[in-house]
Order: structure tokens, then C-alpha cells, then sequence
């Protein structure tokens, strides 16, 4: 048993080293018979590599959006994403600041609820510097900081007396301060925006770009002053739950409370609209399902084509070298390692396509991913997957051919020309 | 001959028929041939005489329709494909007339091969490849591939292939067939130092010259033994 396993390990390396030496003598016969393969397997890998790459951009982001159990009550419901057909926004009343004491008031599961209120599209400027009008302006409870994860690592952040006098006072958003500071200490110091004179008492960390849209252009000020300035707009309740597992029944407790807060009647759709972070993570992995079957679509059609190539060659190859089977034969070579033997070859051959395949599509992930500033983490589940594939490819078109090697007549075999 | 050498190929009445259809041709027709250890057998024949289809029952290649085949104290003549693969691994060493090595192969590569179906260790094969090499006067020519070599090397390295297992045969099908006369002539010396050192031959040709090598002409006509004698020498 022993000499047995011995033997036949020797002869997959014998099989494995005159499968390389086949390919060698055949270059341009190889290659194109890997074509399809490498197509297919590039395929897979790249599209898996760039939508694991956007995923994994998305988890990180999604859990920094928002701060740690916490969840959004929003006026329209959050949208992003692929669309089909023209968008329809049926209206819905605004979302007013007292129905956070509500909220607080009915829902025991939720420890805190924050209230913001946003203006878009602002400039802030300071002396002769100023920034582009695409930083927003949060009006925020106290919560504001907590609730949206974001920290200052310069001052302080706002406090319930700034909101009760509706101090004018700010914190940076990290652009704001680079462009307008450039390093230099900013507190006590004033910026305009939109007229107004506003004091900066904090500056918030640097959270950096997702898909290449800097996340550092949210400046806060008081909810008060806010609306004070722009009025009383339909504001975004930032509800945070105690612990993870009260965080899906702050979830049913905030909706409940909502239906109260609005008058709605059973039956009736909310008229309110829910964000959590991981809603987002599953909005993509839905819209990008059917990429996935695409990607998978190409890469199975390939390894067929690339299988069927890969019978042909190696039925050529059977019979440019009957008599090399003949020879096999006389010297000892059994019809199982024949058909070993030539099973190895086609399997070698479709996994040197996998493995250019897997590099090619690499690079492209990493080329893709350097344009779009992303991380690009090839799954090694995929890279298995590919293995697999290749290897079933190489074994089950491989295999008629080495049948038929395999049962080849040693005589007529050594007698062909 | 002394009496006490062993016969290491005994058949009996073998017969082979070739089953085409609508005819059936008979190759052999009751074949009894005996032969001992460290004999040298020329087997000759016109085509058609049976000899190649006796050669190749010989090597193990094919299976006679019936009729009994003892190879060195074993029955071998209803044996699986698998068993006849070893037999033929262990016991028999082919030579032929087109050399047929494997072109892309190496010299030592090429006679390693019956050692990989052997089962032997890469270190191993090596060793006794190169000593094989080295036995057929190629021991600088282990590296070349055989379009690098002249045909009378080739079929030294043929030889070396054939002797690497040790086999208890050596079964050559017109050895010096593709080669000039004097090349054939140093391959027969070989022929003989390998018979010296104890080795059996079986010899298949149609060339009475080749033949004479031999100490044992069996002849074959229409699928029968037509004679069968001891060649006798000048001394």
C-alpha cells in the first residue's frame, strides 16, 4: 500500500513535469487554447475583486457614518443606488424637531435621540480665503457629534448652553479647516458663512474620501442658530438604541411611535422614511447580485469554449502521440496511468490558464481600483473558486481524450506513423 | 546446453486468432516453442509467417485466443491488462526497430521511464539509468535529445532502456533494421556482450546475417514452427 502511494505520488510529478515540457514545445498552441480560460477566470476575479473592493469601501464607510447602535428617521426614504424608470417622490410633511422628545418620551429601548437639520452647497470664507460652495451645514443637537461618529480633535464640541443662546458658533469640518487654516490654530477665530459671522470653538477628525468625494465637508453649528439663519426645515432624527441588542427594537419602537406621532391609521404607509447603515450595505449587495451572475455568466460561457479548446488540443495531442502511448505502454505504463497521464495535462494546462487568469484579473481590479481610490482585496474564495473551475474544466474535457489514450491498443499504438 | 538451465518461456500449442468481421484470420496455429535462460533466439519468418504476432504475444503486448504462456514460472496468458502492463515492466525489454524514444526526453530521461512505472525513487532511476548509459558506452551523451544523436546511438539508448529494469528478457523486433551495416554491426557486438553477461535475447529479423547471431534459429511459416535449430559456429 505503501509502495503503492509512493508510486503513484512519482508518477503525478512524472505526469505534472512532461505536462510543462508538452506546453513548452507548444507554446502558441497552448496560449491559445488558454485564451478562453484566462478570459473566463479574469473575468470572475476582476469584477469579484472591484465589487469586494466597493463592499468593503461601503462597510467601512457605513460604519462610520453613523455613530455606534444608531439609526436615522428621515423625511423621504433613502434612495441611492441604481434606478430603473423615472423617479416618483410621493410629498410627505416634514419631520419636526419636537417629535425627537416623542420619541424619547415612547420608545424605551432608545437612549438618545439628536436632531439635525442640513443646508447643502455653502461657503465658508475667512479673510481672503475661502472654500468652494460644496461643504454642507449641519444645524445638530448636542447629539450631533456622537450620533454621526464624528470627533473634534481640535476645541470642543457644542454644548446644550450654545444651543439655548444660539451662540453663533461652529465646528470645522476638516476641509473647511485645512483650506481656510492651513495648520494654523483656529480657535476663537471667526469664518463667514452665507453672510453670517460665525466663532469656531472645534475642528472635527479627518475622515478622508469615499469614491473620491472628500467626507470632511460637514461643518456644525447649533440647531437653533441654524434655524434661525435658514429657518425651520424638515430635520433628520439620529435615534441611538442602548446596546446591540436593543438596537432592532429601538427600530419597532421608533416606527410605532412615528405612526403615533403622524396620526396614521393601520393599514396606512408610513410617511416617514427609515435609514440604517447596514440598509445601504444591502441595497448594494442586491443592485450588484446580478453583476455578480453576469461575471459569473461570461466566466462559465469562457471555461466552456475554453474546455471544448482544451478536448480538441488534447485530442491532438492523443494522436500526434499514439505511439508515444505504444512506447508507455510496452515499458510498463498501465492504461489508468496513461489516462492519468494525459488527464494531468489537460488539467495543467487549464490551471496555467487559471492562474494567468487570476493575475490578469488582478491587475485590472488594481488598475480599476487605483482609478477609483479603493482597496482592492482579492476574495480568496474566488481565487479557490477559479481553481476549482479550472481544475473541473481540465478533468472533464480532458477526460474523453484520455480515455481514449488510455484504451489505445499497444500494438496498433506502436505500429501508427 | 547444460541441462540444468531453467526455461523461462514455455508455450504450448498457442493460437492466435485475428477476428475481422466477416473473416477470421488465423496468425498461429498451435505454437509450442521453448526457451531457456540466457538463450539467444533468432525468431525469422517471411511477413505473413506469424512472427510479429508471436512477438508480441512473447512480450506480453497481446493475449493468445488460446494455448498456454509461461513467462519465468508464471502463467501469463489470460492475465489482466494491468498485470500484463507489470509483466512487461519487470520481465521484458523492448527494443525496436524505429527506436521509438521519446523525442522531447532526454537520454537518461528516456531510460528512466520503465523506472517511473516501476515505481522508483527519482534518486534511484537516476543511478541506474546512468549505469545502464554507461553499459551501452553513452555515459556522455546522457543529456543530448535523440535528434542529437546518430541513429546507432539512439538505439543504444533504446538498449539501455530495455536493460534498466533488468528484465529477464530482451525482445528486439529488427534492431538493426534503420541502420547502416556497420552501425548494425557494433549494435549485434553489443547484442553479444549483453547475451555474455547472461542476459536472454529474443531476436525477430528476416535478415539471415542478423540471424546469425544467434545461437537458436526458430522459423515460422503460415502460423507454425518450420524449423527450429542450434546455429552452429566456426570456432
Amino acid at each position: 500500500m505503501g509502495r503503492k502511494l509512493v508510486r503513484s505520488i512519482y508518477s503525478f510529478f512524472e505526469s505534472f513535469r512532461m505536462a510543462l515540457e508538452a506546453m513548452r514545445a507548444h507554446k502558441m498552441r497552448a496560449f491559445l487554447t488558454l485564451v478562453g480560460v484566462v478570459i473566463g477566470v479574469a473575468t470572475i476575479i476582476s469584477m469579484m475583486t472591484v465589487l469586494g473592493g466597493i463592499k468593503y469601501k461601503i462597510d467601512d464607510a457605513m460604519l462610520n457614518s453613523l455613530g455606534a447602535n444608531v439609526f436615522q428617521v428621515q423625511r423621504y426614504d433613502n434612495d441611492a443606488g441604481i434606478h430603473f424608470g423615472p423617479r416618483r417622490r410621493k410629498w410627505r410633511p416634514k419631520i419636526e424637531a419636537y417629535f425627537a422628545d416623542e420619541l424619547r418620551e415612547r420608545c424605551p429601548s432608545v437612549r438618545t435621540v439628536g436632531v439635525e437639520s442640513w443646508s447643502f452647497g455653502r461657503r465658508l470664507s475667512r479673510g481672503g480665503l475661502e472654500t468652494n460652495a460644496d461643504h454642507s451645514i449641519a444645524g445638530g443637537s448636542v447629539e450631533f457629534g456622537t450620533n454621526n461618529s464624528r470627533y473634534t480633535v481640535l476645541g470642543r464640541p457644542i454644548t446644550p448652553q450654545d444651543i439655548s443662546s444660539a451662540r453663533r458658533v461652529i465646528v470645522l469640518g476638516f476641509d473647511a479647516y485645512k483650506t481656510l487654516y492651513a495648520g494654523a490654530d483656529p480657535i476663537g477665530t471667526f469664518v463667514r458663512v452665507d453672510g453670517q459671522k460665525f466663532e469656531v470653538i472645534g475642528v472635527f477628525e479627518e475622515r478622508g474620501e469615499m469614491f473620491g468625494e472628500s467626507q470632511d465637508r460637514e461643518n456644525w453649528i447649533p440647531l437653533s442658530t441654524f434655524e434661525r439663519i435658514y429657518g425651520e426645515k424638515s430635520v433628520n432624527l439620529t435615534v441611538q438604541a442602548w446596546d446591540p441588542k436593543a438596537y432592532r427594537k429601538a427600530q419597532y419602537e421608533v416606527v410605532e411611535a412615528m405612526r403615533v406621532v403622524r396620526g396614521l391609521r393601520p393599514g396606512e404607509e408610513n410617511d416617514f422614511g427609515m435609514w440604517t447603515p447596514d440598509m445601504m450595505q444591502r441595497q448594494f449587495t442586491e443592485q450588484t447580485a446580478f453583476i455578480g451572475i453576469a461575471a459569473f455568466g461570461i466566466c462559465g460561457i469562457s471555461l466552456l469554449v475554453a474546455g471544448i479548446g482544451i478536448m480538441n488540443i488534447m485530442l491532438v495531442s492523443v494522436t500526434e502521440r499514439t505511439r508515444e502511448i505504444g512506447v508507455r505502454k510496452a515499458l510498463g505504463g498501465t492504461r489508468s496511468s496513461i489516462l492519468r497521464q494525459f488527464l494531468i495535462e489537460a488539467t495543467t494546462l487549464s490551471l496555467v490558464g487559471g492562474a494567468i487568469g487570476i493575475s490578469l484579473g488582478y491587475g485590472i481590479a488594481i488598475f480599476i481600483n487605483q482609478n477609483l481610490n479603493f482597496p482592492a482585496p482579492v476574495p480568496v474564495w474566488a481565487v479557490f473558486l477559479a481553481a476549482i473551475f479550472c481544475t473541473a474544466v481540465g478533468v472533464g474535457f480532458g477526460m474523453w481524450p484520455a480515455v481514449k489514450a488510455a484504451r489505445l491498443d499497444p500494438i496498433e499504438a506502436l505500429r501508427y506513423e | 546446453m547444460s541441462s540444468e538451465r531453467r526455461a523461462i518461456i514455455d508455450i504450448q500449442e498457442m493460437r492466435k486468432v485475428y477476428d475481422l468481421g466477416a473473416v477470421k484470420v488465423e496468425a498461429l496455429c498451435g505454437v509450442s516453442v521453448t526457451i531457456l535462460e540466457n538463450d539467444y533466439v533468432a525468431i525469422m519468418g517471411p511477413s505473413g509467417s506469424g512472427k510479429s504476432t508471436l512477438m508480441n504475444l512473447i512480450g506480453c503486448l497481446d493475449t493468445p485466443t488460446t494455448g498456454e504462456y509461461i513467462l519465468a514460472g508464471e502463467r501469463v496468458a489470460h492475465l489482466s491488462d494491468r498485470q500484463l502492463a507489470e509483466i512487461r515492466n519487470r520481465r521484458i525489454g523492448f527494443v525496436f526497430q524505429t527506436f521509438n524514444l521519446l523525442p522531447r526526453a532526454s537520454a537518461l530521461q528516456n531510460v528512466e521511464l520503465p523506472l517511473v512505472y516501476a515505481g522508483e525513487s527519482p534518486s534511484e532511476r537516476r543511478r541506474r539509468a546512468k549505469e545502464a548509459l554507461e553499459a551501452v558506452g553513452l555515459g556522455d551523451r546522457m543529456k543530448h535529445k535523440p535528434n542529437e544523436m546518430s541513429g546507432g546511438q539512439r538505439q543504444r539508448v533504446a538498449i539501455a532502456r530495455a536493460l534498466v529494469t533488468n528484465p529477464s528478457i530482451i525482445l528486439a523486433d529488427e534492431p538493426t533494421g534503420n541502420l547502416d551495416s556497420k552501425t548494425g554491426e557494433e549494435i549485434m557486438q553489443l547484442f553479444e556482450k549483453i547475451y555474455a553477461q547472461g542476459n536472454t535475447i529474443i531476436l525477430v529479423t528476416h535478415e539471415e546475417d542478423i540471424a546469425r547471431h544467434a545461437r537458436r534459429v526458430v522459423r515460422l511459416r503460415d502460423g507454425l514452427i518450420e524449423s527450429d535449430h542450434i546455429v552452429t559456429r566456426a570456432a
